[in-house]
């Protein structure tokens, strides 16, 4: 696939902030391809895609009704792997992350020919909100316990692995706790995982994790290590 | 005499006898389904109404009470609909999955 890197950028109601990170992402030197899932939008978040495709050269999958965000994730994943691609890049629309932290990502999976590596988050009492920090520790307690692994934070959603490594991660779960599932599954088959430290900004605090998709994702991590 | 919790039962009785018909004539149900559900209704309050009729049966399974009986069954059935609804609903999940994805796929060039 002559090291083709499919970046996937899954996005539900994210109009105001999904050009600004096509642009960014489209900036990068990389081999690439961007693939934006829109997961049923119900803003104008399609439309700008749309008219952003038309100038530039990306994949714009849409979601009639909104599935969650491990289906997007999926859905990504498919068209990458069908349309041919050798790595495959997760990160948030909502501009959290910042995509230079991809060659960052990229680097480290070649350099140590790892299968996957996670971008995690500075999980800072500081910088993210108290509830937000206090779910996020427990959930990255939980499921380190769980999968065996060793991670900082276990809900970002910047990751990347090899096109291989889809096969033996695919996920079940629709929602927020695919993130859980992939680091459950990495170690469940023993897979070789790294972390690099990303920068983050907190920007809306209603949207993406709350309390209640956080009490999901609990009985979500239990569901898929024990059921 | 008619006790309290019989007139709750009756109440409810009759609430869904007519709510199954309503389901009925809305063509929510079919005719077997609509006849099912009469039928289970009305035997509901035939033993609402006449609890003696199964009293003997529920001594021979322990039960000292009617009651008691009535309210196990209940959970059963509830348990029972609830672990249904699980399965059905995660089925159609999964083909809803499906169909969306296929749908997402339709333009998605080789």
């Amino acid at each position: 696939m002559n090291n083709l890197i499919s970046i996937i950028i899954p996005c539900y109601n994210e109009e105001n902030t999904i050009v600004e990170t096509l642009g960014q992402v489209n900036k990068l030197n990389l081999n690439k391809r961007i693939i934006v899932v829109d997961d049923g939008s119900e803003d104008n978040t399609y439309s700008k895609i749309r008219q952003y495709s038309t100038f530039e050269d990306i994949v714009l999958l849409r979601h009639r009704i909104n599935l969650g965000k491990g289906a997007a994730l999926k859905t990504g994943c498919e068209a990458a792997l069908r349309l041919g691609t050798d790595t495959i890049v997760f990160i948030d629309a909502d501009q959290q992350h910042f995509p230079d932290d991809i060659l960052r990502l990229v680097e480290k999976l070649k350099k140590e020919k790892l299968d996957i590596v996670f971008g995690t988050r500075n999980v800072d009492k500081k910088q993210m909100p108290l509830l937000s920090y206090l779910g996020n520790k427990f959930l990255t307690k939980l499921t380190c316990f769980l999968s065996n692994i060793t991670l900082n934070d276990v809900q970002s959603g910047f990751k990347v692995f090899t096109s291989q490594t889809y096969q033996k991660i695919a996920w079940q779960s629709c929602g927020y706790s695919v993130e859980n599932e992939i680091i459950i599954n990495t170690g469940k088959y023993n897979l070789k995982y790294g972390q690099v430290p990303i920068k983050t900004i907190y920007k809306d605090t209603y949207k993406g994790t709350t309390v209640f998709s956080g009490l999901k994702i609990f009985l979500n991590i239990l569901k898929q290590k024990f059921l | 005499m008619i006790l309290g919790v019989q007139i709750l039962g009756i109440i409810f009785g009759f609430s869904m006898v007519y709510l199954s018909f309503l389901c009925y004539k809305r063509k929510e149900f079919s005719r077997f389904q609509f006849l099912f559900w009469e039928l289970l209704w009305i035997l509901l309050l035939f033993i609402i109404f006449f609890p003696e009729v199964i009293s003997n049966f529920t001594k021979k399974l322990g039960f000292i009470r009617l009651m008691d009986f009535l309210v196990i069954v209940a959970f059963m059935i509830i348990t029972f609909l609830t672990f249904n609804n699980y399965t059905d609903l995660n089925k159609i999940k999964r083909n809803q999955e499906k169909k969306v994805r296929e749908d997402a796929f339709k333009n998605l060039n080789h």
